[in-house]
């Protein structure tokens, strides 16, 4: 395939988050580029939520088929699988990243496949696929043109929707010149498509094998459902003799008509469209006397932590998601900085509630901090997800150990400082005892004045804390007094 | 070929959500608010009459920037012809089957038509490459959203409405329905899923660089819409 799959960008360590944090927040071209796409798909998905009541009565509706299918998950997947084989389709299972990546190596041995065409599948994402196979000589090409402009720059998408959003219209061109044989530079959007387009085209036509995400899978009539614009998807899931779907063993519901009020939510709340171009419903592989869609059809369910989630009650609503990107479109850090600072597949939000169950607590633990817990996340995801109730729980899993009837998260209590807890559990002590509290704040007045200006993260960004002279309850027993 | 064995994946996932905290058993959700409100219009109760939806679809499949050419029972062969004619497009793909035959043939005289009638295997290369339009019916339509409802198969392959950059569709006006439930309910029963199953609506776009949207990303980069009015004789 082309140069585009040369560079190779590694898994970003979610541990830096603060530190990119600090150099997003100190980038005005990136924080430029976010506000103006946010403002942008906020005003879009707006104009078809401006009735409340709707929103509310379709969104319970999509929480209802979400909730009804997460309960159900355990009979639902196998009756999946028994409908998919029976239509020909090829059903793999993967605990972890290193399964899947396994799976997808073997099927590229067995047609001797030098490389992949690639729809928009985050799931692929999460195992890094691109990476792992460029490892073992199999080069993946994305196509849709977000994506596309992602692998060609070696970086990582900044959105689950939008994933070249950081990138302007100027830095692509160059890229495409810089990138692209026989390319110079032009800031034309129809024209710089038009180049990705013939491009892609030759490789859609020539790849021997065709991978997609899905949007959703329907577990009675054995569908897999594609949601899309560019109609890559429908490319890559077409005119390859090999297609393989990969995604999370969360996306099953049960019934064909669950689909619609779940597309209904899913393109409104994403970009503000009523409908995309294409609405892909797959079933099967090409069927005797077809001349065309692909002689093979693998899926591949992943599970990689999520049954984690799903274990535990109170995180279970984490995987009512349908990927719609809302909670990060209306975040006002993600808006700030961006998608790419919090080294993780998924961003804003509902990354930071998934992230912690795909890759543990112990590197993911300030991502659910990074939030002022403003509750627009929860007031416009589609299907209800808590989302600021999980952030806090997960913030508190990260400090502390499982509760009484809860099995521990992988990586609990992994933020857990003993110093931190120690000063807590003195504070409470004081705090119940009036008569050495009250002693104990005189003593800390008077000695005020040996505040130190310098008090770590605080002081970084804010004025130092000093005890004042007074204390509210002086104050008011004065003004009391006066009455 | 030898893939990897992944049954005990299997048994460690579905063993992973049967130990997981019970499940309430939930009532099968009550799509009635999503039925019965403006996304479901038509779905429950008495038909919509179709000529009230004319309109509605040629207005929303135009704000896709689908063109929607009227047609009647008698001309839409040479309407068909003439935005062809419009593009200048002369390697016309077609099915082996079309239910838009024999009409089809009589629209295509002096053109070059391409019976898709061999795997797309054997002529990839001129698919892709020297195809100037596809030409496909339809199942149906949806006024709310301006879409078409598509079920390829033998005789009308998936890559005609996907692979040639102009792709020609017709409507008859008797089968567009008011919302996406109601056309699927109508014209899919999921009882019988065909290979594939298609919902387009517009052509092909992109948004993806800084938002500006620009149309022909992958797919077909127009689609005309012949829409036949056959509701006079059937009222």
């Amino acid at each position: 395939m082309n140069a585009a799959t040369e560079s190779t960008l590694h898994f970003v360590d979610p541990r830096q988050f603060k530190a990119r944090t600090a150099e997003a927040v100190d980038d005005a071209h990136l924080r430029a580029s976010f506000r103006s796409a946010m403002d942008f798909l906020q005003t879009k998905r707006a104009a078809h939520f401006g009735n409340v009541d709707e929103f509310e009565a379709l969104r319970g509706v999509g929480r209802a088929i979400r909730q009804y299918s997460l309960a159900k998950l355990p009979e639902l997947l196998p009756q999946l699988e028994a409908k998919l084989t029976a239509l020909g389709v090829q059903v793999h299972w993967a605990s972890t990243p290193e399964q899947a990546n396994a799976i997808f190596l073997a099927i590229a041995r067995a047609h001797g496949a030098q490389g992949m065409i690639k729809g928009k599948s985050m799931v692929s994402e999460e195992i890094e696929l691109n990476h792992r196979m460029a490892e073992q000589g199999v080069d993946c090409l994305e196509s849709d043109m977000g994506e596309y402009i992602v692998q060609l720059a070696g970086e990582r998408p900044s959105h689950i929707i939008m994933p070249a959003i950081h990138k302007t219209k100027r830095q692509i061109a160059e890229l495409f010149a810089a990138r692209i044989p026989g390319v110079g530079v032009t800031d034309d959007v129809d024209e710089l498509i038009a180049i990705g387009r013939r491009v892609l085209r030759n490789e859609f036509r020539d790849a021997a094998i065709g991978v997609s995400g899905v949007n959703f899978m329907v577990a009675e009539t054995g569908s897999l459902v594609l949601v899309e614009n560019e109609g890559n998807g429908r490319m890559c899931t077409t005119v390859p003799e090999v297609h393989i779907a990969i995604t999370g063993i969360e996306k099953v519901v049960e019934r064909w008509d669950q689909v619609l009020p779940l597309y209904a939510l899913l393109t409104r709340s994403a970009t503000g469209q009523a409908v995309t171009t294409y609405l892909n419903v797959i079933n099967g592989p090409r069927r005797a006397g077809e001349l065309d869609g692909p002689k093979q059809v693998h899926l591949v369910l992943l599970d990689n932590g999520r049954s984690q989630a799903y274990a535990d009650a109170d995180f279970r609503p984490t995987l009512q998601c349908i990927r719609c990107g809302a909670c990060m479109n209306h975040c006002p850090v993600y808006a700030r900085i961006g998608g790419l600072a919090y080294g993780t597949t998924y961003p804003g939000p509902i990354g930071a509630i998934i992230s912690p169950h795909l890759l543990g607590l112990e590197p993911t633990q300030d991502l659910p901090t990074a939030s002022s817990l403003c509750g627009a996340c929860g007031e416009v995801c589609p299907v209800g997800i808590p989302i600021p109730d999980l952030l806090i729980q997960l913030r508190h899993a990260a400090k502390h150990d499982a509760l009484p009837g809860h099995a521990p998260l992988a990586g609990q209590a992994s933020a857990k400082d003993w110093k931190e807890a120690l000063a807590w559990q003195g504070w409470a002590w004081l705090s119940t005892r009036p008569t050495l509290y009250r002693a104990a704040v005189a003593i800390g007045r008077r000695l005020a004045w040996l505040t130190p200006p310098w008090q770590g993260g605080w002081t970084q960004h804010r004025t130092p804390l000093k005890l004042a002279r007074r204390g509210l309850r002086e104050r008011l027993a004065q003004r009391e007094g006066r009455h | 070929m030898t893939l990897p064995d992944t049954r005990s994946a299997r048994d460690a996932i579905l063993g992973a959500l049967r130990r997981g905290a019970p499940a309430p058993a939930l009532p099968l959700p009550d799509l009635a608010p999503y039925l019965t409100g403006r996304y479901g219009r038509g779905s429950i109760g008495a038909r919509i009459d179709p000529a009230s939806l004319i309109e509605p679809f040629v207005a929303a499949a135009q704000g896709w920037r689908a063109e929607v050419l009227r047609a009647t029972p008698a001309d839409w062969p040479q309407v068909l012809r003439g935005a062809l004619a419009t593009r200048g497009c002369r390697r016309i793909a077609i099915g082996a089957a079309s239910p838009l035959q024999p009409q089809l043939d009589i629209a295509l005289a002096g053109l070059e038509p391409r019976r898709f009638e061999r795997p797309i295997e054997d002529w990839k290369a001129e698919l892709f490459d020297a195809v100037d339009a596809g030409v496909t019916s339809t199942l149906g339509g949806v006024a709310d959203t301006g879409s078409l409802l598509i079920r390829p198969g033998s005789g009308e392959p998936r890559t005609l409405s996907l692979v040639p950059p102009v792709h020609v569709a017709v409507l008859a006006a008797s089968r567009i329905y008011a919302s996406l439930p109601a056309a699927m309910q109508a014209l899919a029963p999921t009882d019988a899923m065909p290979t594939n199953l298609l919902l387009v609506t517009g052509p092909s776009k992109t948004a993806d660089i800084q938002q500006v949207l620009a149309y022909g990303a992958h797919g077909p980069k127009e689609l005309v819409i012949v829409l036949v009015d056959d509701l006079e004789g059937a009222a």
